[in-house]
């Protein structure tokens, strides 16, 4: 039988995939403060399997104990986070659901050149897929949402993760599934939709990755942003994935000898790489995200060097 | 408090979501509802704007079935002849 895991576990193996295990980084600080957010609504909501509505608390008390735990999950000093980032990485990697993998922009030519090694942490692939796959199962289709489901959309939302999960069409329903589902609020019965809303509401981003949202805000403006269209973003986005370049050389110059080429580059260096058609063209799925491989000759001075490009691609 | 369903539960009920779905054959959300809209699961949904749900044995077998001829090599369409659709 599958494991179950907690909401913090589920959250963890969504956030904290493809990002490296040993460098601090703007979406690592949010997976982590995530990570602690999941942890307090464990805390509250989650505490008991089988806890009775009425053993819940009344509204005021929960906004009380949600406001106060999300401002000292705002405050967390790096170190806290980092302990905490380590205590949930160990459990999960004990339990088979993440491993530390090379990371993928180790495979860079400027970085591999260099001697540089990276690891990452790489999710399960069939626990990713189960987590994110059911969450959009929930929310995508009519019915009923359960507050687990709720509770792990505020998290990928607030840290930035959403947009490796949805399409924007498809965080355009959930947008529209979440004003609809805790607008259903009635009486003085609080219920899930009315927990739901005012966990909706609530946020637990920092002030330099406003800065860093504002900033991709004004790119957006430029029509850069990760689906590089010119789409507005509903939710914030935080750069989880880079561009690499790799070079190699090439005896034929169609596009699948240099996807080849790639695949075995990368698959010599630890990563999980899948070939997926999408319509007319091919992507990678390398461990759990998705690239698609662009010819690409850079100069190192007036020597030109071949090889690809591997941009992400979002859904 | 409303939480997923544990898989103990759901592998014990008559119905599953299509998200249950997801967790009981490891089948993409995007690849059941593409088999649903093709009419290759059958589903039962008593008001449209109710969850749709399928009888959790046959929905998985079916799924299993369609995954096996698919790694055969065999065409949506084919399958979708196969099952008089």
């Amino acid at each position: 039988m599958k494991k179950e895991y907690t909401l913090s576990q589920q959250f963890a193996i969504i956030s904290l995939d493809g990002l490296s295990c040993t460098h601090y980084s703007m979406a690592k600080s949010a997976a982590v403060r995530g990570i602690a957010a999941a942890q307090l609504l464990e805390e509250i909501l989650f505490r008991e399997e089988g806890e009775t509505a009425g053993a819940l608390p009344e509204a005021e008390e929960f906004q009380k104990r949600l406001e106060k735990g999300i401002a000292e999950v705002k405050k967390m000093k790096r170190k806290k986070a980092d302990a905490l980032e380590k205590e949930i990485a160990n459990l999960l990697i004990a339990d088979g659901g993440l491993e530390i993998a090379p990371d993928l922009l180790g495979c860079d030519m400027n970085y591999y050149t260099a001697g540089n090694t990276m690891k990452s942490y790489r999710s399960n692939r069939d626990i990713y897929l189960s987590v994110a796959e059911s969450v959009q199962g929930e929310i995508l289709e009519e019915g009923p949402v359960t507050l687990e489901c709720v509770c792990l959309l505020w998290l990928m939302r607030e840290s930035g993760s959403l947009h490796d999960i949805f399409s924007v069409k498809e965080q355009e329903r959930v947008q529209e599934r979440m004003v609809t589902f805790c607008a259903q609020k009635s009486g003085s019965n609080l219920g899930d939709a009315g927990y739901a809303g005012m966990i909706w509401k609530q946020e637990f981003h920092r002030t330099p990755e406003l800065t860093a949202k504002s900033f991709l805000k004004g790119k957006r403006k430029l029509f850069q942003n990760p689906y590089l269209a010119g789409i507005n973003l509903l939710f914030p986005f935080l750069d989880r994935r880079q561009a690499i370049f790799v070079d190699f050389v090439v005896c034929g110059t169609s596009v699948k000898d240099r996807r080849q080429m790639m695949i075995k580059f990368l698959t010599e260096r630890g990563h999980l790489v899948e070939e997926v058609k999408n319509g007319t063209e091919t992507l990678l799925l390398i461990d759990n995200a998705y690239y698609r491989v662009w010819p690409k000759t850079v100069s190192c001075g007036r020597i030109p060097i071949q090889g690809a490009n591997l941009l992400p691609v979002y859904r | 408090m409303s939480r997923q369903r544990t898989m103990e539960k759901i592998l014990a009920s008559e119905y599953v979501t299509i998200g249950e779905l997801v967790r009981l054959t490891g089948c993409r959300y995007s690849t059941l509802k593409f088999y649903t809209e093709e009419g290759m699961l059958p589903f039962m949904q008593e008001e449209q704007n109710l969850t749709r749900r399928y009888r959790r044995e046959e929905s998985v077998e079916r799924v299993e079935w369609i995954r096996s001829k698919r790694e055969a090599g065999m065409t949506v369409p084919k399958i979708k002849e196969m099952l008089n659709l």
